[in-house]
C-alpha cells in the first residue's frame, strides 16, 4: 500500500463530521480504559449531605439518591457499556462470519437452507429474540451480553452473505481465476479483504446499537443492576427520580445516545473510506 | 409467480419461524439447565416441597422423555394450544389476547407517525436549495442519525419530564386508548422509526431527482415540484415500504420498553413478565405472536408495494431492495 | 439586435461557467434552422454534455450552479435570456424536446409510457381524451407498431429500440419545433440504430430543427447537415457535413475523422501457424426465468491458428460473449469439446486447466470492475506476473502498452477509460498468453482513444504472433482488426469467412442487413 498518497485520502474521506466521531469515540475508549483520568473520584462514593444535588460546578451531572456523583459514575460506568457492546457485537460478528461465509461460499443447497434460518430470525426484532435468550438462560450481566450478541447475528450473517456473494461473482475475483490463480489464493487476496472491510463498518455501528440493547435489558432490569455504573441500569435507577432529579436520567442516557450516534456516524464514514 | 404461490410460500415461512423458535426454544432450555418447575411453583427460589415438585412435573409432563415433550410440544403449536403459563395458571393463548390490541394499537399508531414526519421531514428537505439546502440537509441528517439510535427508555423519559410533568400536557401513564395517555407512548415509539424510515426516503429522493427521468421529466417543462410528487416520491417511497415490515417488528421491540415505561399493559408487558419469571411457555408464545405479526405485516407491505410499483418482479427482489436500503443506511 | 426568426436555435457566444471547475464553454456560436440536422461533434470532455443541458437552460440541474451568458440566445421566436424559471418551464417540452441516450434509464420506470409521452400535455393542461389521442399519433411518429399496447405498458416491457421511439415521442409529442438529441442511437444495436435514424431523418425531412450529439462523427453522418466539432468548451470547426469529413481543417477534426474505423485491415496478410484452439459442436443453454430454456450458443464449430485474428460480430443477445466465454473456460459447454493446443480445454478437469490458464486471457469491455478496487496498478500487474512464466517486469509491461510509469502507484480508478484499458491489456501480457479474447475491448471509449487501442492491440498480436478473438457489434471495428470473422445470430454461425471476402459478398441475408446499416451510417465515409 502506498501509504503516502492514500493516508490523507482516507483521512478526507473520514470528513469533519467522521473526525469528530472518531474523537469522541477515543475519549470514550480512554475513559473505558482510564477512567480516573477524567473523573478521579470513586463512583460509589457516598455523601447523603449532596444528595439531589443539581449540576453545577461542583457536581458537573449532580448526584443521585445517595450523594453519588453522576459524572463520576457515567465515566465509570463507559467501561462496562462499551465493554459489553463491544463483546455483544464480537459474538454477534463471529457467529455471522461462520454463517455468512458458509452460505455466501458453500453449496448452494447449504446455501438455501442457512439462508432459511438467517432470514425466519431475522424475522424476530431483535430485543424480542435477546428477550427469548434471556428467558432461557435467566437475568444478569452475561446472559444479556450473549443475548444481544446472539440476536444481531442474523442481520449481520444476512449482509455478510450477499457481500460474499457480490464479492465472489465480481468481474475482479472472475479476472483472478482466469490468471490461474488457485482458489485459496483467490480467497485470500480478493474475497475475503473485500468482504471484511464493509464489515468493519457495520460492526463499529453495531456496537452502537448493542450498546442501546443491552442498556434497554439494564433498563428492565434484566441485565446490570443499580447500583452498577452500567448506562442502562443509571437510567433505570433514575427513572423514579425522574421529577425530583431529571439529571439522572437525562446524563446517563445522553451518554447512550451520543456514543452510539457518534458510532453510526463513524461506522458510515468508515464504509466510505473502505470504498476509497 | 401465482398469487396463490405467494401466499402459500408466506405460510410457509410463518411456519418455519414457528418450528424453529420452538425447537430452539425448546431444547436451548432443557441444554441451559433451567427446570421449569421452579417457574410453576413461584419463581426461582421457590419454598416448594417434594411432594409438590412431583405433582407440578406430572401435571405438566415433564417427567416424560425428552423426546415426547418436544412432540408434545409441535403438536400443541401446530394445533394453536400455546399451553398454559406457568406462573399464571391461565391458557397463554388468553393472556396474549387480552393483551394483544392495546400493543397493537401502539405499533400501528406509531408506524403511522413516523411515516408522517419521515415523509413531511423528507419532502421539506429537498424543497431548500443552495447554501440553505445544505445546511438544512446537514441538520437533518444529524437529526435522523440521533433519532435512530435514541434509545425508546431514555426518549419516552425525556418526553414525560417535558411534556407531562414540566408542561402538563399530557398524562405519563396510560392505560387503554384514551387518546392523551396515547400520545406519549406513540411519540416515543415513533421518533426513532422516523429517523430510519426519512434517511431512506431522502436518500432515494435524492437518487431519483438525480436520474436521467427526472431530466427527461425537466425537459418536458415539469417544476421541481411536480417532478418530487409525480415521479421521485414513487422511487422514495418503495424502499421504505419494504422497510415497514422489519419497522415493525422493531416497534414491537420497542413496545417491551415503552409498555413498562409508561406503565401500559400490553404484549411487550406480559412478554416481559414472562423473561423475568421465565414462564416459558408465554415467552414462547409471544415471540411466536410477535414473528406471525412480522410476517403479516410483511405480507401487507409487499401487497403495497406491487400497488406503488406494478413492475413484474424476479424471485427475491424485495429481499434486494431491503438489502440495498439497509446497505444505504449503513 | 433582432431576433431571427427563420432559425429554430440562434446561439452566439454562449459561455458557461461552474464554481470551482471554470468555464465550460468559452463563446459557442450555433445555429438550426428548421428541417435542419445540425450535429455536434465532441470527444468526453468537450462540453457537449454542458451544450445540451444549456439549450435546455438546465445547466444547473446536477446542483452546482452555472453561470450561464451569451450574446444572443433564443430559441423559436423566444430570447432566453430574460426568461424565467417559469418561462423556461413553458418553453421545455412546447419549444424544445430532449432525447437522452439511455432510454431505459430516461422514462421513469414506474409510469407507463402513456403517462410518460403525454405528460408534455399534461402540464399544458390538455383534456385528457384529446391528450391520448396525440401520445398515440406521437407514438406512431416515432415509428413504433401498435401505439395503443404501447401507450400501457411500462419502459421495462419494451426493447430497446422500442423504449428509444418511446423517448423520441415523448419528446415530440408537443410538436416542438426543435429537437436536442443527446447520442440518440449509441446505445442500440446497427440494424436498430440505423431504423431509428431514418425515423429522425423524417422528422427533420417534416420540418423539425434538430440538433443532435455525438461523439463518433459516423453515427451522425447518415442524417446531419451540418456539423459543428466542439474541443474544450469551444468551436473548432464547423461546416456542411460532406466538406468536414472529407477535407477536415482543424486538427481535432482531422483526429476525429480518422479515428473512425474504416477499410480493410492494414499491413500484409499474417503467416498462421498452427491450430490454437479449437472448438467442435459447442452449446451452451441457460434457464429463462419463465422456466424455459435459450440455447445462447448452438452448436459451433470454429478454429483459431497461431498468429490469426478472428471476429465474432453479432448484436446484443446473438451468443457472442457466451461463446468468448466457453473459448476462456470461464464457462463450460453444455454440449461439444474445446481443445487448446491439441489438448482438452473445456473437457480437461478443474486443476488441469489451472496450470494453462496463462496461455487465455481476457481484455474485458469494462476493464475498471475487473480490477480489485484496493489495488494500484504495480500490484495488478505484480500479481498477473507471479502466475505466468514471464521475465518482464511492471514497467516494460506499461512500455508495452504505453502507459507513463507514474500510474503504477495509482489506483484504476483514477485512471481515464483509455489507461484502464491499456493497464487490462497489460495484464493479459503479463501472463505470456498465446490466445487473446477481446470481449469488446473498445465499445465503451470515445473514438480516438478507441483508434489508440485498436492500433496498439494490433501492434501487439504482430510483434508477439498472439491469437486473437475479437468479439465485437460493431464491423468497421472487426474489419480493422481481424482477418477472418464468424457472425453470429441466435447463437448459431451464420456466416464465417476471410474479412475482405465476407464484406465483399455476404451471403447471409442478415450479415447483408449489418453492412447496410453500417454502410448507410456513413454514406462519406465509405471512399475508404
Amino acid at each position: 500500500m502506498t501509504a503516502t498518497t492514500t493516508r490523507p485520502a482516507r483521512l478526507r474521506a473520514l470528513g469533519v463530521t467522521g473526525a469528530f466521531a472518531l474523537v469522541f469515540i477515543l475519549l470514550m475508549v480512554v475513559a473505558a480504559v482510564w477512567p480516573t483520568l477524567f473523573a478521579p473520584g470513586d463512583p460509589d462514593a457516598i455523601d447523603p449531605r449532596a444528595a439531589f444535588t443539581a449540576p453545577g460546578l461542583a457536581h458537573w451531572f449532580g448526584t443521585d439518591e445517595s450523594g453519588r456523583d453522576v459524572f463520576t459514575r457515567v465515566v465509570h460506568g463507559t467501561r462496562q457499556s462499551l465493554g459489553i457492546g463491544a463483546a455483544a457485537t464480537a459474538i454477534g460478528v463471529g457467529l455471522a462470519l461462520v454463517i455468512g461465509l458458509l452460505a455466501g461460499l458453500g453449496p448452494r443447497r447449504l446455501d438455501a437452507a442457512l439462508s432459511r434460518v438467517i432470514e425466519v430470525l431475522f424475522a424476530l426484532p431483535s430485543l424480542v429474540l435477546a428477550l427469548l435468550l434471556v428467558a432461557v438462560m435467566g437475568k444478569g450481566v452475561t446472559p444479556t451480553l450473549i443475548a444481544v450478541g446472539l440476536a444481531t447475528a442474523p442481520g449481520y450473517a444476512r449482509i455478510l452473505r450477499s457481500q460474499v456473494r457480490s464479492v465472489a461473482g465480481s468481474a475482479y475475483v472472475e479476472a483472478a481465476r482466469l490468471e490461474g490463480q488457485p482458489a485459496l489464493l483467490v480467497f485470500g487476496r480478493h474475497v475475503a479483504p473485500n468482504t471484511l472491510w464493509p464489515l468493519v463498518a457495520i460492526a463499529t455501528l453495531g456496537v452502537g446499537q448493542a450498546i442501546v440493547w443491552v442498556s434497554a435489558l439494564s433498563f428492565l432490569g434484566l441485565g446490570a443492576l443499580p447500583p452498577s455504573p452500567e448506562w442502562g441500569a443509571m437510567v433505570n435507577g433514575g427513572r423514579v427520580y425522574l421529577v425530583r432529579a431529571w439529571w439522572l436520567t437525562l446524563a446517563p442516557g445522553l451518554a447512550i445516545t451520543l456514543t452510539a450516534a457518534a458510532l453510526t456516524v463513524l461506522g458510515r464514514r468508515l464504509g466510505r473510506v473502505a470504498a476509497a | 409467480m401465482s398469487i396463490f404461490r405467494w401466499a402459500a410460500g408466506r405460510l410457509g415461512a410463518a411456519a418455519l419461524v414457528a418450528w424453529v423458535v420452538t425447537t430452539v426454544v425448546f431444547f436451548a432450555l432443557r441444554a441451559a439447565g433451567g427446570d421449569p418447575t421452579e417457574a410453576i411453583l413461584g419463581g426461582p427460589g421457590s419454598q416448594a416441597g417434594e411432594d409438590a415438585v412431583a405433582q407440578a412435573r406430572s401435571d405438566y409432563g415433564l417427567d416424560r422423555p425428552l423426546i415426547v415433550q418436544y412432540l408434545v410440544q409441535m403438536r400443541r403449536i401446530l394445533t394453536f394450544q400455546l399451553g398454559d403459563s406457568y406462573a399464571r395458571k391461565q391458557p397463554v393463548a388468553e393472556l396474549i389476547g387480552a393483551q394483544l390490541g392495546s400493543t397493537m394499537l401502539l405499533a400501528v399508531c406509531a408506524l403511522a407517525l413516523a411515516w408522517v414526519i419521515a415523509l413531511s421531514v423528507a419532502t421539506l428537505a429537498t424543497r431548500a436549495q443552495g447554501v440553505l439546502g445544505r445546511v438544512v440537509s446537514g441538520l437533518v441528517q444529524a437529526g435522523e442519525v440521533t433519532a435512530t439510535v435514541m434509545p425508546h427508555f431514555w426518549l419516552g423519559a425525556v418526553l414525560i419530564l417535558v411534556f407531562s410533568s414540566t408542561l402538563g400536557w399530557f398524562p405519563a401513564t396510560s392505560v387503554g386508548a384514551s387518546p392523551a395517555g396515547l400520545v406519549l407512548p406513540v411519540v416515543t415509539l415513533a421518533i426513532p422509526t422516523a429517523g430510519f424510515l426519512g434517511q431512506v426516503m431522502r436518500d432515494g429522493l435524492d437518487e431519483a431527482a438525480a436520474s436521467p427521468f427526472a431530466t427527461t421529466a425537466r425537459a418536458r417543462g415539469a417544476s421541481e415540484s411536480r417532478i418530487l410528487w409525480r415521479h421521485s416520491l414513487r422511487h422514495a417511497a418503495l424502499p421504505a415500504i419494504s422497510l415497514s415490515g422489519w419497522s415493525f417488528g422493531s416497534l414491537l421491540s420497542g413496545a417491551v420498553v415503552v409498555e413498562s415505561l409508561f406503565g401500559r399493559p400490553g404484549l411487550g408487558r406480559l412478554l416481559l413478565d414472562a423473561t423475568s419469571t421465565r414462564d416459558v411457555p408465554v415467552v414462547v408464545g409471544s415471540v411466536l405472536v410477535v414473528a406471525l405479526t412480522y410476517t403479516v405485516v410483511t405480507t401487507m407491505a409487499d401487497g403495497v408495494e406491487r400497488l406503488v410499483d406494478p413492475r413484474p418482479r424476479g424471485a427475491d427482489r424485495a429481499t434486494d431492495r431491503t438489502l440495498r436500503a439497509e446497505a444505504a443506511i449503513v | 439586435m433582432s431576433i431571427d426568426e427563420t432559425l429554430a436555435l440562434d446561439i452566439r457566444g454562449l459561455r458557461v461557467s461552474f464554481a470551482g471547475v471554470g468555464e465550460v464553454l468559452r463563446g459557442v456560436d450555433l445555429t438550426v434552422a428548421p428541417g435542419e440536422c445540425v450535429a455536434v461533434v465532441g470527444e468526453s470532455g468537450s462540453g457537449k454534455s454542458v451544450l445540451v443541458r444549456s439549450v435546455l437552460g438546465l445547466a444547473s440541474e446536477g446542483g452546482s450552479t452555472a453561470l450561464v451568458s451569451a450574446d444572443r440566445f433564443t430559441v423559436g421566436r423566444t430570447d432566453t435570456r430574460r426568461l424565467s424559471a417559469r418561462g423556461w418551464r413553458a418553453l421545455r417540452g412546447a419549444g424544445v424536446g430532449l432525447v437522452l441516450q439511455d432510454a431505459l434509464a430516461s422514462l421513469d420506470p414506474l409510469r407507463t409510457i402513456g403517462a410518460e409521452v403525454g405528460e408534455t400535455l399534461a402540464l399544458r393542461k390538455v383534456p385528457r381524451a384529446q391528450r391520448r389521442e396525440r401520445v398515440l399519433r406521437a407514438l406512431e411518429a416515432a415509428g413504433l407498431d401498435s401505439p395503443e399496447l404501447r401507450f400501457v405498458q411500462r419502459p421495462g416491457q419494451l426493447s430497446g429500440g422500442m423504449r428509444q421511439r418511446a423517448l423520441i415521442a415523448s419528446a415530440l409529442v408537443a410538436a416542438p419545433p426543435l429537437l436536442v438529441l443527446d447520442e440518440p442511437t449509441t446505445a442500440l444495436d446497427a440494424t436498430v440504430a440505423a431504423r431509428v435514424l431514418d425515423t429522425l431523418a423524417a422528422l427533420r425531412d417534416a420540418g423539425t430543427a434538430l440538433l443532435l450529439i455525438s461523439h463518433d462523427l459516423a453515427a451522425v453522418a447518415q442524417i446531419a447537415d451540418r456539423v459543428v466539432v466542439l474541443d474544450d468548451g469551444a468551436v473548432v470547426e464547423h461546416g456542411p457535413i460532406a466538406r468536414v469529413l472529407m477535407a477536415p481543417e482543424h486538427p481535432t477534426t482531422r483526429r476525429l475523422v480518422d479515428a473512425v474505423p474504416h477499410g480493410p485491415k492494414p499491413g500484409p496478410a499474417p503467416a498462421l501457424g498452427p491450430v490454437m484452439l479449437s472448438a467442435r459442436g459447442v452449446s451452451r443453454t441457460f434457464p429463462t426465468p419463465g422456466g424455459g430454456h435459450v440455447r445462447a450458443v448452438d452448436n459451433v464449430d470454429l478454429d483459431l491458428r497461431r498468429g490469426e485474428v478472428l471476429g465474432l460480430v453479432g448484436e446484443s443477445g446473438s451468443g457472442k460473449t457466451t461463446l468468448a466465454r466457453l473459448l476462456l473456460a470461464a464457462d463450460l459447454p453444455d454440449a461439444g469439446d474445446i481443445t487448446l493446443d491439441g489438448e482438452p480445454w473445456s473437457g480437461a478437469t478443474h486443476r488441469g486447466r489451472l496450470g494453462r490458464r496463462h496461455q487465455v486471457q481476457l481484455v474485458p469491455q469494462d476493464p475498471l470492475a475487473s480490477f480489485d478496487p484496493r489495488f494500484t496498478a504495480g500490484r495488478i500487474l505484480r500479481e498477473a506476473l507471479a502466475r505466468g512464466r514471464s521475465t518482464s517486469s511492471p514497467a516494460e509491461l506499461l512500455d508495452a502498452v504505453r502507459l507513463p510509469h507514474s500510474v503504477l502507484g495509482r489506483r484504476p480508478r483514477s485512471l481515464s477509460g483509455g489507461q484502464r484499458q491499456r493497464l487490462a491489456i497489460a495484464r493479459a501480457l503479463a501472463l505470456e498468453p498465446d490466445v487473446l479474447v477481446c470481449d469488446e475491448p473498445v465499445s465503451a471509449l470515445d473514438v480516438t482513444v478507441q483508434a489508440e487501442i485498436l492500433d496498439l492491440l494490433v501492434g501487439l498480436q504482430r510483434s508477439r504472433a498472439l491469437s486473437m478473438v475479437f468479439v465485437s457489434h460493431d464491423l468497421a471495428v472487426v474489419r480493422r482488426v481481424c482477418d477472418t470473422v464468424l457472425v453470429m445470430r441466435e447463437g448459431r454461425v451464420v456466416e464465417r469467412g476471410p474479412v475482405e471476402e465476407v464484406f465483399a459478398e455476404p451471403q447471409h441475408p442478415f450479415t447483408r442487413e449489418l453492412l447496410a446499416a453500417r454502410r448507410s451510417a456513413g454514406p462519406a465515409l465509405r471512399r475508404a
